[in-house]
């Protein structure tokens, strides 16, 4: 099963990798929180796109929210 | 995910109900199904493919395959059958079964129909899914797009394998076609459809706020206007109440005033009615003298009245001692005196008109002819002259009448003085009572009058700004609350938008360099299996190009130009492996005959192999590519269930079963 993960390792780190050039705002937690989320829910067959989106929003409004107070 | 078993009915060559168990152990993961040609392995494998995606494909995986078609021919003959196949399966330590069923007959042209395919999946512990959620489930468990790679038969070796051989751009092309729908991107691409969807949801939502901003601006303005219109409104509802209060206070002093000198308004009153009074009886008397004047105008012979009665019973006691005669004689000379009468003043002595010729010449005639008649009379007192006295004076007649009526107008005119008289003494009192008075009263009046209608008028003006104020009021109070409805946009909205479209670019942006790494994981993973798969030492890898171009290499990192066939089927099973590896998720692996075209060398670095490669490994098996001695002992302890598919009742008929250990 750990080899199985590296698709998700390997989704992580692209996207890591590009938020490194492209200097991103979201920290490396967040996407880390996202893309493991995502990848958890998908493999329990945790509801459907509806719970993800809701992830994403929740961890992404938080970004936000702390980018202002900062 | 683990298959744990499958139930066919009516499925292929298995007619009524075959229960194929297939649950294995880590440790022991190979499923080792025998059968021969014709018994029914690869119709297994379809009903897996079938149950899991809903359809089929035939073995160029392109054209696509009825179902019906599998529905046991023996059975379907006898009329409509039910059909059935049943996946139970193990995910993340949950028990799911899927079941497709359906019911087929033949019809009249000698085809085969079925009614509504009926598909459910339940857990052991009995929650369903609603049907339209099936599908989405199960790709997520085995992505559809990968099947291939995990449910693959001998068919697809070699499918992979002779395009493998063709030409250098279209194998490229197929190989990057394969790997690409491996790694399908499906968890990145998803992920990445899911950023978008809540950016737009969130965009939305700032393009919906902004509208908002802007009419809420607009309200603002609204309020704010209406503020000012009230606010005038009220400056001027509090001069009004001002102005109001002014003017009671001064009608209240008006009327203290007029009500404290009431008497005298009553004496000035009373004066005004006898001031009209006198004048009506002043006009009375001027009215009377002058019917007074002219009655004794056109009675100018009242005074000498009994001398005129005297006159005439004179003139007629004579005329009456003329006798007829004499009377005659008069009447003649009476009428011969208005005859030269009218003659003289050549007028008609009834009508005062002129007299024409003929009229006088007339006269003339009568004139002659009274001058014969009064000739022939006896000569006496000129009876004539008394006739016309006697007519001139009788219309004096009734003096008496005259004097009383005279009397009557004396009398009227002495008693309108004496009223007029009266009336002059009470104004002359009055006035002299005034006199005192400075007071104007009137004017107080007339003041009083206009300080009324104002303020009545400042009432009315007040009521109709008070009116508009409420209505005023009530059109701020909606602005207020149609203000309060608005949902503007915040800081964070507009900052949520743009961490949103960072996630959205960030996510795409890293596909490309996902595909590379994959791609990369990809030709490591079919390096490895390549390396354990081939007999050649000197084949040192996989290199899959940046273009998808796949070579062999040898130690040195050089191509391999040529490799032989059985090493082109072991690069595709290694390149096969590599891919259903490096997709998401652990399936089962399960292989229809794979052995067919290998050498004994590369089939035993094959069985050894496939115990490594996954958690379950369903492996079909014919005689002819599979030693029951040697190849058995290859695979060893990792065998964990081992079953036999024999033939049944007839040609058609096949019967599955556990081989005992």
């Amino acid at each position: 099963m750990a080899e199985r993960a590296t698709q998700r390792e390997i989704a992580l780190a692209s996207i890591l990798e590009v938020r490194k050039y492209q200097e991103g705002r979201i920290p490396e937690e967040t996407w880390t929180a996202i893309v493991n989320g995502i990848w958890e829910m998908r493999h329990n067959l945790v509801s459907g796109r509806g719970a993800s989106q809701d992830l994403m929003s929740g961890l992404l409004d938080t970004v936000a929210r702390e980018s202002l107070d900062g | 995910v683990q298959l744990r078993k499958i139930i066919l009915k009516n499925w292929g060559p298995y007619r009524g109900t075959s229960e194929v168990p297939l649950a294995v152990e880590p440790t022991a993961p190979i499923v080792l199904i025998h059968g021969e040609n014709m018994r029914g392995k690869t119709s297994l494998l379809r009903a897996m493919k079938w149950c899991l995606y809903g359809e089929l494909m035939l073995q160029d995986g392109r054209t696509p395959l009825d179902h019906l078609r599998l529905v046991n021919n023996d059975e379907i003959e006898h009329g409509e059958t039910e059909y059935l196949v049943e996946l139970e399966f193990e995910h993340n330590d949950e028990i799911l079964t899927l079941t497709r069923s359906g019911l087929a007959s033949i019809d009249e042209f000698g085809e085969r129909r079925s009614s509504v395919v009926k598909t459910t999946l339940r857990t052991a512990t009995g929650v369903v899914y609603p049907e339209q959620n099936i599908s989405e489930v199960v790709e997520q468990m085995l992505d559809k797009n990968i099947a291939d790679f995990f449910l693959f038969d001998g068919e697809m070796l070699i499918r992979f394998d002779e395009r493998l051989r063709e030409d250098a751009q279209s194998k490229k092309a197929f190989i990057k076609q394969q790997v690409e729908k491996a790694l399908g991107l499906p968890f990145l691409k998803r992920l990445i459809a899911d950023l978008a969807e809540v950016h737009q949801r969130v965009s939305e939502e700032l393009t919906k706020g902004n509208r908002a901003d802007d009419r809420a601006r607009k309200l603002q303005g609204d309020i704010a206007a209406v503020d000012a219109q009230l606010e005038i409104h009220q400056v001027d509802v509090a001069a009004l109440a001002a102005r109001q209060e002014l003017l009671r206070v001064s009608i209240e002093q008006l009327d203290g005033i007029l009500k404290d000198v009431a008497e005298i308004r009553d004496a000035y009153v009373r004066r005004e009615g006898l001031v009209e009074q006198q004048a009506a009886s002043d006009r009375k008397i001027k009215n009377l003298l002058a019917e007074a004047a002219e009655f004794a105008e056109a009675n100018w012979w009242f005074p000498i009245a009994s001398m005129i009665a005297e006159e005439l019973d004179a003139s007629i006691a004579k005329v009456a001692e003329l006798g007829e005669e004499a009377s005659a004689s008069a009447e003649l000379q009476f009428e011969l005196r208005q005859v030269r009468g009218q003659q003289d003043s050549k007028t008609c002595s009834h009508c005062g008109q002129s007299l024409p010729e003929d009229a006088r010449e007339s006269l003339a005639h009568r004139e002659k002819e009274l001058l014969k008649q009064i000739a022939l009379l006896p000569k006496s007192e000129d009876p004539g002259v008394l006739h016309g006295r006697i007519q001139s004076l009788a219309k004096f007649r009734g003096a008496s009448a005259v004097e009383s009526q005279y009397q009557q107008m004396s009398q009227a005119i002495g008693r309108e003085r004496l009223e007029h008289h009266r009336l002059t003494t009470q104004v002359t009192e009055l006035s002299e009572a005034l006199s005192s008075n400075s007071l104007d009263i009137r004017a107080k009046e007339t003041e009083l009058g206009q300080a009324r209608a104002e303020l009545a008028s400042a009432s009315s003006k007040a009521a109709e700004v008070e009116s508009q104020i409420s209505l005023m009021k009530q059109r701020r109070q909606g602005l207020v609350s149609d203000l309060g409805k608005l949902q503007g946009t915040s800081p964070l909205l507009a900052r949520r938008v743009e961490i949103y479209g960072e996630a959205v670019r960030t996510a795409e942006e890293s596909l490309n360099t996902f595909r590379q790494r994959m791609r990369e994981r990809v030709q490591d993973e079919a390096s490895t299996i390549f390396r354990a798969l081939t007999t050649e030492d000197d084949f040192a890898g996989i290199r899959l190009n940046e273009d998808y171009s796949l070579a062999v290499l040898h130690s040195d990192g050089s191509p391999v130009d040529l490799i032989s066939a059985g090493g082109n089927q072991v690069l595709t099973m290694a390149f096969i492996g590599a891919l259903g590896a490096s997709s998401s998720n652990e399936a089962p692996l399960v292989m229809d005959t794979p052995l067919g075209r290998l050498d004994v060398g590369h089939r035993e670095h094959i069985l050894r192999w496939l115990a490594t490669l996954t958690s379950q490994v369903i492996l079909f098996v014919q005689s002819g590519e599979f030693d029951p001695d040697r190849d058995r002992a290859l695979l060893g302890t990792a065998i964990g269930r081992e079953l036999v598919i024999r033939r049944g009742d007839s040609a058609e008929q096949s019967l599955i079963e556990e081989k005992k250990r």
